[in-house]
């Protein structure tokens, strides 16, 4: 099959299995998760490795329309209303989850290395199916902005963890053979420019998005606007080993604070991004290998209920620490067990980085991933619904084509 | 919104702190660590060395593969006999004679059409055939062999059967004189595997130029230097060297001896008829003497000029003497399409007597019989058995006419009979 007729079939097959999705009252992420795995190399083939691969780029421009989305979260009011409360919430549950990867991970046996890198991995919260899920109940509640909040800062958090435990891992290994400095150097670079690089990448794009912004009045026009940065944003990132999401979120928080077209710009986006986002889920669907499932073994399992307990202890120690409302306390933990394309893309950091360590790590992250991201989304949904955030549109599918 | 409402001026200073952040940044960001090479050990050695070698014999092969399509359109199937040839020159294919009598006309494929050759000329002592074709393919130069060292490589193209190109590669190991039955050639002496499948290729040079081409040399392919062949070709100019070419036959004005036989005071004997041409083919036959043509009386050479010269009639009226009878003899213009003699490709066997050993120094070595040469006729009669020829001796009381026939060439001789 060539890649025209896949892009074909997983629209179409997004939208049937959005559909029957729900009837069973789950949410449609889960649905274009489900199918795209079906459709996939794992199971039917009739997407393949070459047909993902070629359709990269359309997963790029989603997530990068998704972060931008969830950019809009760091409204300077809204910063100063609960900005600080989100950090701190941020910080309590991805340290708890963190340490009780690592802690398990320790009692294992596994070496050290693997722990800390695993632990970092485990921070991750996935943004885009997330960000779905709320779109999807038209959710607005403390839930729902904590959730939003949470899902922003979480990320850069990771990103931060990962770069530390690599520069730690790093410098022990080459310890005694090149100076001291040159070793921080190298260890420590990555962090600080993937950190402020991607923000002033995010910046200086998100500046000139909001200046010719003004120029601009149609809808469409507005859209080309925001694609072309957005696709820019993310093509010089890869050039400059910048990291595409912090810089992609820094675009729309930057857009969001400087134009006053900004709330406009993120309806619009919000009313025809969706087969984007179909063409995202499906291909991020395919590219797990539901085979690896079989393999994820004693190691993964422990992963999977240390990860997700670290988070939901986290996130209800933290809100009740906090004072915020019952359903926060008692629903914002199953809203953040989701994990995909950051863990997925740092394992991958971690094959280049640490070959030595890749198997191990790769085998339980991608198996563990696959079970979040089938679960995730469902349990961000019920904890949604139960905390009466939820106002589901009833023509939500139609309105992808209006 | 604080930021919103603020100074542009602080805007533009954090836009100025990012570029210069993103262009710092981007200057001393660390490069990729270099790997590390390691230098192959000494039991790297003989992969790397095999390794090399088969670099350099794809390399090679992919060169060979790239003469061959270079000189691709030079070298046509001739669909009728099925084998290959070369062009020679514009409108003009080159092809090997065989053992048969070559066919008037062929025909070939060229990209969509399907294009008609017209044998121009054909004799069965030449190893080679010349056809007119209005082809318009690219001629590749023809090279003398002198001009490359021994040890040279060569490349064979023909086409397959089915049209396909082929090509086989090869080395020059010299140049050798060789008698093709009757036509001396310079053999191109190579290791290639020459065979029937390869008949009428082209020998080509690895800058493209022609050096040889494979004929039928008495049953055997050999590759014959171009040089030579071409001088073979133009040599034939005057009526009794085109005689053979259009005819198949050889005339002479009879001598004294020739002239008793038969019992005439003058004319135009028939020397030798090649099977399967139309001399052949009309019932002429060695020891015929021509009295007339188209009732002009025949006396010497000059008289049958006309059979060469181009002509829009279909045949010619021949008066023939033969065994003290006038005999009226029809003979075909224009080439034949087909061998008469032929049933959907059968040939029907000679008669005749095979000889046996033949005598150094004999009366009948004098005639340039060989052994395994067939004796058709004796005195201008069938021979049907040894005893024939014995017979013929005991009775005559001066010379006996012998017909003798070898690889389709038809001959006769006039021997002296017992007295």
């Amino acid at each position: 099959m060539n890649e025209l007729s896949s892009l074909g079939l997983i629209l179409l097959l997004a939208l049937a299995s959005g559909h029957l999705v729900r009837l069973l009252r789950i949410p449609e992420v889960t649905g274009y998760i489900i199918a795209g795995m079906v459709l996939g190399p794992s199971v039917l083939g009739w997407v393949s490795h070459d047909n993902i691969q070629a359709l990269e780029a359309f997963s790029e421009v989603a997530l990068g329309l998704i972060l931008f989305s969830i950019g809009g979260v760091f409204e300077f009011s809204l910063v100063r209303r609960i900005g600080g409360k989100i950090v701190r919430l941020t910080l309590v549950e991805s340290m708890l989850a963190a340490a009780m990867v690592l802690t398990t991970m320790l009692i294992l046996g596994l070496p050290w290395q693997v722990a800390l890198l695993l632990s970092s991995v485990s921070i991750a919260t996935a943004p885009a199916s997330t960000l779905m899920v709320l779109r999807e109940c038209n959710a607005r509640g403390p839930l729902s902005d904590s959730l939003l909040g949470i899902i922003a800062v979480n990320n850069i958090v990771c990103l931060i963890a990962y770069l530390v435990c690599a520069a730690l891992v790093d410098m022990v290994a080459g310890w005694g053979q090149q100076s001291v400095w040159q070793t921080i150097w190298q260890a420590g670079f990555p962090l600080v420019w993937q950190l402020v690089g991607s923000i002033a990448l995010g910046f200086l794009t998100g500046l000139m998005l909001a200046g010719w912004a003004r120029q601009v009045s149609e809808t469409g026009e507005m859209l080309i606007l925001l694609a072309g940065s957005i696709l820019l944003c993310v093509g010089v990132s890869r050039i400059a080993e910048l990291s595409p999401l912090i810089a992609s979120l820094a675009v729309g928080a930057t857009m969001v604070n400087l134009s006053r077209r900004s709330r406009r710009l993120f309806k619009t986006l919000e009313g025809t991004d969706p087969p984007f986002y179909a063409i995202f889920f499906v291909l991020a669907g395919a590219d797990l290998d539901v085979q690896r499932l079989a393999s994820i073994g004693m190691v993964g399992l422990v992963y999977l209920f240390a990860r997700g307990g670290g988070k939901f202890v986290g996130a209800w120690l933290g809100s009740r620490r906090l004072g915020m409302e019952p359903q926060v306390q008692n629903l914002l933990g199953l809203g953040l067990l989701t994990q995909a394309g950051l863990a997925v893309g740092l394992v991958l950091m971690i094959g280049k980085q640490f070959p030595q360590y890749y198997s191990v790590i790769s085998t339980i992250v991608l198996s563990a991933v696959v079970l979040y991201e089938m679960i995730g989304p469902i349990a961000t949904k019920f904890a949604i619904v139960r905390s009466g955030e939820a106002r589901i549109a009833r023509d939500r599918v139609q309105s992808i084509w209006a | 919104m604080a930021v919103r409402k603020s100074d542009p001026r602080y805007i533009a200073v954090l836009a100025v702190a990012c570029f210069v952040i993103l262009a710092v940044g981007f200057a001393v960001k660390p490069g990729a660590v270099p790997e590390e090479v390691v230098p192959p050990g000494a039991s790297d050695l003989p992969q790397l060395t095999r390794y090399a070698d088969r670099r350099m014999v794809e390399r090679i092969a992919g060169h060979f593969s790239f003469v061959a399509t270079q000189v691709e359109e030079s070298v046509v199937l001739l669909a009728g006999t099925g084998q290959s040839g070369v062009v020679w020159q514009a409108g003009e294919v080159v092809t090997s004679a065989g053992l048969g009598p070559f066919p008037a006309r062929d025909r070939t494929a060229l990209e969509d059409r399907e294009v008609e050759l017209v044998t121009s000329v054909a004799a069965p002592h030449l190893p080679y055939v010349l056809l007119k074709a209005p082809l318009d393919a690219v001629v590749s130069g023809r090279r003398p062999v002198r001009l490359y060292p021994w040890g040279s490589w060569l490349l064979a193209v023909w086409r397959s059967s089915a049209g396909g190109l082929r090509y086989a590669p090869g080395n020059l190991f010299g140049v050798m004189e060789r008698s093709c039955g009757e036509v001396e050639v310079l053999e191109v002496l190579t290791n290639l595997e020459l065979g029937a499948a390869q008949a009428g290729a082209g020998i080509f040079s690895l800058e493209g130029g022609l050096i040889a081409v494979v004929l039928d040399c008495v049953g055997t392919q050999i590759a014959v230097e171009v040089g030579e062949l071409e001088l073979q070709a133009r040599s034939d100019t005057t009526a009794q060297d085109l005689l053979p070419q259009r005819y198949g036959m050889r005339l002479a004005e009879a001598e004294q001896g020739e002239l008793e036989f038969v019992g005439q005071t003058g004319g135009v004997i028939i020397r030798e008829t090649w099977w399967g041409h139309r001399a052949h083919q009309a019932g002429l036959k060695p020891g015929d003497m021509i009295l007339a043509i188209d009732g002009a009386p025949v006396s010497t050479l000059e008289d049958l000029s006309s059979l060469v010269l181009p002509v829009s009639r279909e045949f010619f009226d021949l008066l023939v003497w033969r065994a003290r009878r006038r005999v009226r003899i029809r003979l075909q213009a224009r080439p034949v399409a087909e061998a008469a003699v032929a049933t959907r490709g059968f040939v029907a066997p000679l008669d005749g007597v095979v000889l046996g050993p033949v005598l150094a120094g004999s009366l009948a070595a004098s005639t340039g019989a060989r052994p395994g040469d067939r004796l058709l006729m004796v005195n201008q009669r069938p021979a049907r058995a040894f005893s024939d020829l014995e017979g013929a001796f005991r009775a005559a009381e001066g010379q006996v006419h012998l017909v003798l026939e070898r690889h389709g060439r038809m001959w006769g001789a006039l021997v002296q009979g017992d007295e």
